[in-house]
């Protein structure tokens, strides 16, 4: 590890690290907090006795990952970020080790939370026994689903097991008996077989919700007279009030599933918070890329199953706006796993209709392509003489070959150790020496089976690892109908600064940004994050009756508006109205804005337009059909990039000599450079290598970065 | 020589893999009918100069080695006349094609005036003439009588669709509007595909791409010869029955396996029959391709290399081979899963643990129509039972792998409601485990109509493996609006009035070992 820049701790890190002795486990594990009043990363305010705008004093951004939580503190003057251990068990105590070190002594702020336990439930299927309450005749449809397998040739791949299992799944006669019975026939159902949630799951109830809600309304009253006053019911027509039965029914099983998991740990979050008197109020990261209170979470954790990358997408969308770069893919490359996403015009890219582990979610999120590739992805050699990269990984545990800990295979951590692209001499999270040596052995071992020499290999495994990345690249660019040229690249995470430039050229991308604090982003992000409503409605309105679609279209946003009050205590500072539409007999829609003033032809004229840009062709005489009213609303968010003062560097050397990086091209030296002290407008020219704490930027020949008032590095060529 | 190592052949699988996935994004995202969008009816595909496959996109297994003859076809007829702006148009079952419905758009693919390779998309139109909506009515037995014929025609110049394409083929379907926007979206699919090979030959510079295009092809060879030469070597003989109107009707194969080679043989099998549910030779090699890759490792890459160590002898004028003008279309829907259920049967012996127990085995396509509407829907099963774990419920397997299409999209669109959708209890067949459960789709129709029905297993069941019990048939009900109830057979076109009700029971998979004492 570096000297002074990176262990500049602070009294609260030794604080944290030390503790008192009897506050445990959990305040040991705070490795690696760096309380950053040292220059390197200090932002103030710039303007004389201009408050900063956010509601409290103080705000925390604690975004919560696999290995690290990752801890952003604004304070209204400067910035301090910083990572702890996890806690897998109980996310929430990393989450409140992350603010004891960050929050100064006997202060207290706001807490944004991006947080992962509802991802974890689902993919470890550690959620409530669910009880689904459908029509007669259709039990079996959440299984069904859309009755397609995963994988065309390999018949032991299996669709994701439905989360109602087969005895939790109860169809009634709606139209037939009074409702009380049902209602008392599903509740005394509830109890026999344990049910720790419930879905009610009727069909068409997207147009009609009044019998789905009556008949919830009715389950309560059962489940209050048998004494399970807080079994939770979720209605589909509430989760998402929308078409196409298998979609709606497993949005709202999830939602069902995860409500108990998510719930109780909201509750530990909130008492934790409230005993230790360091966090105020508590907002949680939707996947749209907004925030909710931490109640309105709870009620709806299938809308948090994003909450984790959404994040740096949202960081990267206000930092692409502010250095004047419109379309913008977000790269956010981990040790097991990449995310990428589209950001255009300052908004990043958001779908109402994905997959989570094999269960549809109509939430609204943002359209993050995860590919399982990142740091530790394990290079191999195929039966037919292939070079391949993953999917398997090396996780944290092993680990890389060159972390020294028993893995022996060979991973892209290790290549770009052996290449010379990561300093030989550093410590990973202060901790793990990183051994050359082994990652060479690895590469060694797997070179000789391909009769390739170890540098071929090494550098094999990053070609392969970066088609890897192309592709999920182009899922989002190319396959949407957005060229990537033109686009910039925003590299984050801890290995995006290694593999960016190779990417976004290969893509003919216009340029690569780093931002500040890209090992910790997503946190950062958070605090860049407003608080934000949705709701949507499917109405299916043609030209004949789309007379209704601006009364539907303002009672949605009123809804919105008083949810985010109720939620966030906060006003809309913006509001959007969207509505998916299609030709009439499409089967997928197009996402138009809508002015609920304008009249239908303009609106349609709009979808042409969109429709032609999206897909190369419009038909402006065929009939279109409005599918789905969304409407959202957005609060002001804690802190604006704007708020932040110029980004000013650390007084240090920042040329840290020379480095040969082996290349296709043969060994060539690089200039190392301490990225904290570069100033603002300084220019590096490639070969070389720009290191910081938590990341690395690789700056290949013909490359050059200049460094913006950010303090982002932007990369051209 | 150029030189292509390991590190250039899996950037460039996934370069042009990539290319064959964003054709079909296009297709799915502009196509206009739901059985395009919603259900996925489609494949896409790159090819090299001399018509090897390149890569394919994994969309419908019975396209797989179909597609390879359709841009044969246009070779052999457009080959020394090329015109290299054009796109060329084929669903002649005999000359490359399936069944009538699927048409497939072929586009040659230049750099300069040097043809690099050959991209080609293939989508089933819901309707393209014929005797019944739907353009696979159960009594022909002629290839006439199910619509449309298109022989290997130049179909598009510049990007316009030529008239004498065009117009005889929008004049025959019922439902015009719709294929002009599934035309529009094929096109569209092609030039994207031609713009990313050009791209990626101009990257690599045309020497370098040819030897690219041969490692890869090599690659896959490689691959699938060292995934054969695991199983043991030997003959293994298999024989299973296509029902047809109520006659059983033998398909029986000998695989042999001799090192890394393949050869299949279907000498012995029926003749070719009176009735639609003839197969062509492309489709018996699509289903022998979707065997092997089943019985072997998945992950191979979908090329023409990987083909190559397979052969196939299907003797010509039989049911697995039929000659013109026999009609097809049940052949390619149905007659190719019991092809592929054969050719699993003896592939099991070889590869006891990789093959599943016989899975439902039919489509059961449902064919609803009127003058001025065709609903077409595929229902799925049961699968079979694997050799550590029960089969799937209610899933698509074998040769196809659409979607459904959505009851609350569907009901906006055709006069019909779903009444019942669901698993059918008990059809999965016993065993040490059991095989998936079939489904129980009923719908009521509110308008008079014509209905077409083509299921397989409605007689026969599917088989159980290592003493495991078969799953139980198909079967399908007409409740009239009166309530009497008429059992269907298997294959048959009617019209229903309005008020009536169809039931449809798809089978279970078969069981997998004896059960437990």
């Amino acid at each position: 590890m570096r000297d002074a820049p990176t262990t500049g701790a602070s009294e609260e890190v030794t604080d944290a690290e030390e503790g008192s002795g009897q506050r445990g486990e959990e305040d040991r594990q705070a490795i690696r907090l760096r309380h950053q009043h040292g220059p390197q990363y200090d932002w103030r305010i710039g303007r004389d006795g201009q408050q900063p705008r956010q509601r409290s004093e103080r705000t925390l951004g604690i975004d919560v990952g696999g290995t690290f939580t990752d801890v952003a503190l604004w304070d209204g003057e400067k910035m301090t970020v910083g990572k702890v251990s996890s806690t897998p068990q109980d996310q929430s105590a990393g989450v409140m080790t992350a603010a004891r070190a960050a929050m100064p002594a006997d202060e207290s702020g706001d807490l944004l939370h991006g947080t992962t336990v509802a991802t974890n439930a689902l993919l470890e299927r550690r959620g409530a026994k669910t009880l689904l309450v459908t029509d007669a005749g259709f039990e079996s449809l959440i299984e069904i689903a859309r009755q397609d397998r995963p994988s065309l040739y390999d018949p032991f791949a299996d669709r994701s097991r439905a989360l109602a299992e087969p005895d939790m799944r109860l169809g009634v006669d709606v139209a037939g008996p009074a409702l009380d019975d049902v209602a008392e026939s599903v509740a005394e159902l509830a109890d026999e077989r344990g049910a720790e949630a419930v879905a009610v799951c009727l069909m068409y109830s997207y147009a009609d919700p009044a019998l789905e809600l009556a008949l919830r309304d009715r389950l309560r009253q059962q489940l209050q007279r048998r004494g399970m006053p807080d079994l939770p019911v979720s209605a589909s027509s509430e989760v998402v009030a929308e078409f196409r039965e298998y979609e709606r029914f497993s949005t709202t099983v999830l939602n069902a599933f995860l409500s108990p998991e998510v719930a109780r740990y909201m509750r530990n979050l909130a008492e934790r918070a409230s005993e230790s008197g360091l966090v105020n109020d508590i907002s949680v990261m939707r996947s749209s890329g907004g925030l909710v209170s931490l109640d309105h979470a709870s009620d709806f954790p299938a809308s948090i199953l994003l909450s984790g990358p959404a994040g740096g997408v949202v960081a990267s969308a206000e930092l692409g706006e502010l250095m004047g770069c419109h379309t913008i893919i977000s790269f956010d490359m981990g040790g097991t796993s990449t995310d990428v996403c589209r950001v255009r015009r300052g908004r990043p890219e958001v779908t109402y209709n994905r997959e989570i582990a094999g269960h549809a979610c109509l939430m609204p999120s943002v359209a993050v392509y995860t590919v399982g590739a990142g740091g530790g992805s394990i290079a191999w050699p195929d039966p037919g003489g292939a070079l391949r990269v993953g999917p398997r990984s090396a996780g944290a545990d092993p680990g890389p070959a060159c972390y020294g800990r028993g893995g022996t295979e060979a991973t892209v951590t290790d290549a770009n150790l052996v290449l010379g692209r990561l300093d030989p001499s550093a410590k990973l999270a202060g901790t793990v020496s990183l051994r050359r040596d082994l990652a060479e052995a690895a590469f060694g071992r797997l070179a000789a089976r391909l009769s390739l020499s170890t540098t071929e290999a090494a550098l094999g495994a990053l070609a392969v690892v970066e088609s890897h990345m192309t592709h999920a690249v182009r899922a989002v660019s190319i396959e949407q109908g957005t060229d990537p040229r033109g686009a910039a690249l925003m590299a984050f995470g801890g290995a995006g600064g290694l593999h960016a430039s190779a990417l976004a050229r290969a893509l003919e991308m216009d340029s690569v940004i780093v931002p500040p604090h890209a090992g910790v982003f997503s946190a950062f992000g958070l605090l860049l994050s407003p608080p934000r409503a949705d709701a949507a409605q499917t109405i299916n309105a043609v030209q004949a009756t789309s007379a209704r679609l601006p009364d539907i279209a303002r009672a949605l946003l009123g809804q919105t508006r008083r949810q985010l009050e109720h939620s966030s205590g906060a006003t809309a500072s913006s509001t959007k109205l969207i509505v998916d539409m299609r030709y009439l007999g499409q089967a997928h829609e197009t996402s138009v804005p809508y002015d609920p003033a304008e009249p239908w032809s303009d609106l349609c004229d709009r979808f042409h337009r969109l429709h032609a840009e999206r897909n190369g062709f419009s038909r402006p005489q065929d009939p279109v059909e409005a599918v789905t009213v969304r409407a959202e609303a957005v609060g002001k968010p804690a802190l604006a990039w704007s708020d932040l003062p110029d980004f000013k560097p650390a007084p240090q050397e920042a040329w840290q000599g020379r480095r040969p990086l082996l290349t296709a091209s043969g060994e060539i030296e690089a200039d190392i450079w301490w990225r904290p002290a570069l100033r603002p407008g300084a220019e590096v020219t490639g070969p070389a290598v720009v290191a910081e704490g938590e990341s690395t930027t690789l700056i290949a020949a013909g490359e050059r970065a200049r460094v913006h008032e950010t303090g982002a590095l932007r990369i051209e060529w | 020589m150029v030189s292509v190592n390991a590190i250039d052949l899996e950037v460039a699988r996934h370069r042009f893999a990539a290319a064959a996935d964003e054709m079909g994004g296009v297709l799915r995202r502009t196509g206009y009918s739901p059985n395009i969008k919603e259900r996925a009816d489609f494949s896409t595909a790159l090819f090299v100069a001399h018509g090897e496959l390149l890569a394919q996109a994994e969309h419908i297994p019975v396209h797989l080695g179909s597609m390879p003859a359709s841009v044969q076809a246009v070779i052999d007829e457009f080959g020394r006349s090329l015109d290299l702006d054009a796109q060329y148009a084929v669903n002649d079952p005999y000359h490359g094609g399936t069944h009538l419905n699927d048409l497939t758009i072929v586009q040659p693919v230049a750099l300069g005036a040097d043809l690099i390779g050959w991209v080609a998309n293939r989508a089933h139109h819901s309707d393209v003439g014929g005797e019944a909506p739907g353009s696979m009515p159960a009594h022909a037995t002629r290839l006439d009588q199910e619509g449309h014929i298109v022989a290997p025609t130049l179909a598009a110049r510049s990007g316009q669709w030529t008239p004498q394409f065009l117009d005889p083929f929008l004049a025959a379907t019922r439902t015009p509007e719709e294929r002009v926007g599934d035309l529009s979206a094929q096109l569209g699919a092609n030039e994207i595909g031609a713009r990313r090979l050009i791209e990626l030959a101009e990257g690599y510079g045309p020497r370098r791409f040819e030897a690219i295009c041969t490692a890869l092809l090599d690659y896959g060879e490689r691959r699938m010869r060292a995934a054969i030469a695991e199983l043991p070597d030997g003959a293994y003989d298999f024989e299973d029955h296509v029902e047809g109107f109520g006659r059983l009707h033998n398909i029986t194969v000998s695989v042999a396996i001799d090192g890394g080679d393949l050869h299949a043989d279907f000498a012995g099998s029926a003749p070719q029959v009176q009735g639609n549910f003839n197969s062509v030779e492309a489709v018996a090699l699509s289903c022998l391709y979707f065997a092997v890759r089943v019985a072997t490792d998945p992950s191979i890459p979908a090329n023409g290399g990987c083909y190559r160590p397979i052969s196939m002898d299907a003797p010509r004028g039989s049911i697995v081979s039929a000659e013109p003008p026999a009609a097809v279309a049940a052949g390619n829907v149905e007659t190719s899963q019991r092809i592929a259920d054969t050719l699993l049967g003896a592939l099991a012996q070889a590869a006891p643990r990789m093959v599943p127990a016989a899975s439902q085995g039919t489509m059961n396509n449902v064919l609803v129509g009127a003058d001025d509407f065709a609903y077409y829907e595929t229902v799925g099963g049961g699968q079979g039972a694997r050799c550590d774990r029960d089969g799937q419920s209610g899933i698509h397997t074998g040769m196809t792998n659409t979607k459904n299409t959505p009851i609350e999209s569907l009901t906006q669109h055709y006069p019909l409601q779903i009444t019942a959708y669901g698993l059918r209890s008990d059809s999965g067949g016993a065993g040490r485990y059991h095989g998936g459960q079939g489904i129980v789709r009923e719908m009521r129709f509110l308008r008079d109509a014509t209905v077409t029905l083509m299921g397989e297993r409605r007689i026969t069941q599917p088989w159980g493996l290592q003493g495991g019990k078969p799953g139980a048939s198909g079967k399908d009900l007409l409740i009239r609006a009166s309530g009497t109830r008429e059992p269907l057979p298997g294959k048959v076109t009617l019209e229903v009035q309005a008020g009536d009700r169809l039931r449809v029971h798809t089978p279970g998979g078969g069981g997998w070992g004896r059960n437990k004492a």
